[in-house]
């Protein structure tokens, strides 16, 4: 007999903010929390998708052999007896200045000004620099891993980092579908991609496109 | 060049001192993600442990020596700059937090500073350093830390002489 095969996901304990929660081993804290009714922020995680590990709202405290870390709660697998904290000063603190960071690129995003009220981020502390996009890659990572088309992607680095679609890849594959729309917090995808459409879609795409 | 030998040394002795008879004004460790000592420290010598206690990590090993015509609040955004560039951009912190940082230095190196500047460059760089997914970010801020450790005074005259002319008006 196959032992391991067969054998299951071990049941492990651990706690969140004081309460002893049963989890599966290899469980990341946010599926453990997500389970126990917990609720961590989020805004580049999606359960259709690879833990990303980008926007860093998601960071909670945990304590293992007394060590006290700082650790991303979509990435992080929980192991036995480890213990978490999903607010304190410190988390509250990074939570509120990465919203701050992001609210001078997408001032209207809904779901950043929910997480601001509870935070306390002033949308104003930093100069406004509206390129619309909180680069959370939900659209490339969903059009990647997801539909397996790239057609839209991450270009240059750094500060200047930007999403894009690929004209050519665009053109056959997103007419038909513009899945990745909704998972847009800010809505700018819509706009790049219309940008796209107006600037390098011949109109035959169209109508192939169309016609299909 | 053998552990134990002082910077003082290194810059006088081996380098031959500053051209021009200028004065040292800071020795800066490690490239953009290192740290500097000040004048006073000199006599420090070359050891990854006593560097890194006073925030000048050795890193690989570059040192750079700066007269006292350089502007250590340039020298800084400069760094960040350079930095702003080499970071991937992929988290927040790190993409978000050199950036707001290097404006911050820019308005100050441009005569723009505003008072609360240091304190809130203080704060980004508190977050950076605990919330980025890797040690670009989190070690991106050291050179501020370092020279505001040091230099505070040199931020705060950078502002102060922005502030002066209207507190005058007044």
């Amino acid at each position: 007999m196959m032992m391991g095969k067969q054998k299951k996901m071990s049941e492990i304990i651990i706690q969140i903010d004081g309460k002893k929660i049963k989890a599966a081993e290899g469980m990341t804290i946010l599926e453990a929390a997500q389970k126990a009714d917990i609720f961590i922020p989020t805004l580049c995680h999606h359960e259709k998708l690879q833990p990303y590990g980008a926007c860093r709202i998601c960071t909670v405290e945990v304590e293992v052999r007394g060590w006290t870390s700082l650790v991303t709660a979509c990435l992080y697998p929980v192991e036995k007896d480890l213990v978490i904290k999903t607010r304190s000063k410190k988390i509250d603190k990074i939570r509120k200045m990465i919203l701050e960071f992001l609210l001078a690129h997408a001032p209207c995003s809904l779901q950043l000004q929910d997480l601001a009220q509870e935070y306390g981020a002033d949308q104003d502390r930093f100069e406004k620099e509206s390129s619309f996009c909180i680069l959370c890659g939900l659209c490339v990572r969903y059009c990647a891993e997801v539909k397996k088309k790239n057609a839209v992607g991450f270009v240059n680095c750094g500060a200047r980092r930007e999403i894009r679609f690929i004209p050519e890849i665009a053109a056959a594959e997103c007419i038909n579908c513009k899945e990745c729309f909704e998972l847009c917090p800010t809505s700018y995808l819509q706009a790049a991609f219309v940008l796209t459409e107006s600037l390098a879609f011949s109109r035959d795409t169209f109508q192939t496109a169309l016609k299909k | 060049m053998p552990f134990g030998t002082t910077i003082r040394e290194i810059v006088y002795e081996i380098g031959g001192g500053i051209p021009k008879g200028k004065k040292l004004k800071a020795v800066h460790f490690g490239g953009p993600m290192g740290g500097c000592i000040p004048e006073s420290l000199l006599d420090t010598p070359l050891d990854f442990d006593k560097l890194a206690k006073l925030g000048a990590s050795i890193g690989a090993g570059s040192m750079l020596v700066l007269d006292e015509d350089i502007s250590m609040v340039d020298v800084t955004r400069y760094f960040l700059d350079f930095l702003s560039n080499e970071s991937c951009g992929k988290c927040v912190p790190c993409r978000e937090g050199i950036r707001q940082m290097l404006r911050i230095l820019t308005n100050i190196c441009d005569g723009k500073g505003k008072e609360g500047d240091i304190e809130l460059l203080e704060e980004i760089s508190e977050v950076t350093e605990a919330a980025s997914l890797c040690a670009l970010g989190k070690t991106a801020a050291d050179p501020l830390r370092s020279t505001l450790r040091y230099f505070r005074d040199e931020y705060e005259a950078n502002i102060e002489k922005v502030k002066s002319p209207e507190e005058k008006r007044e």
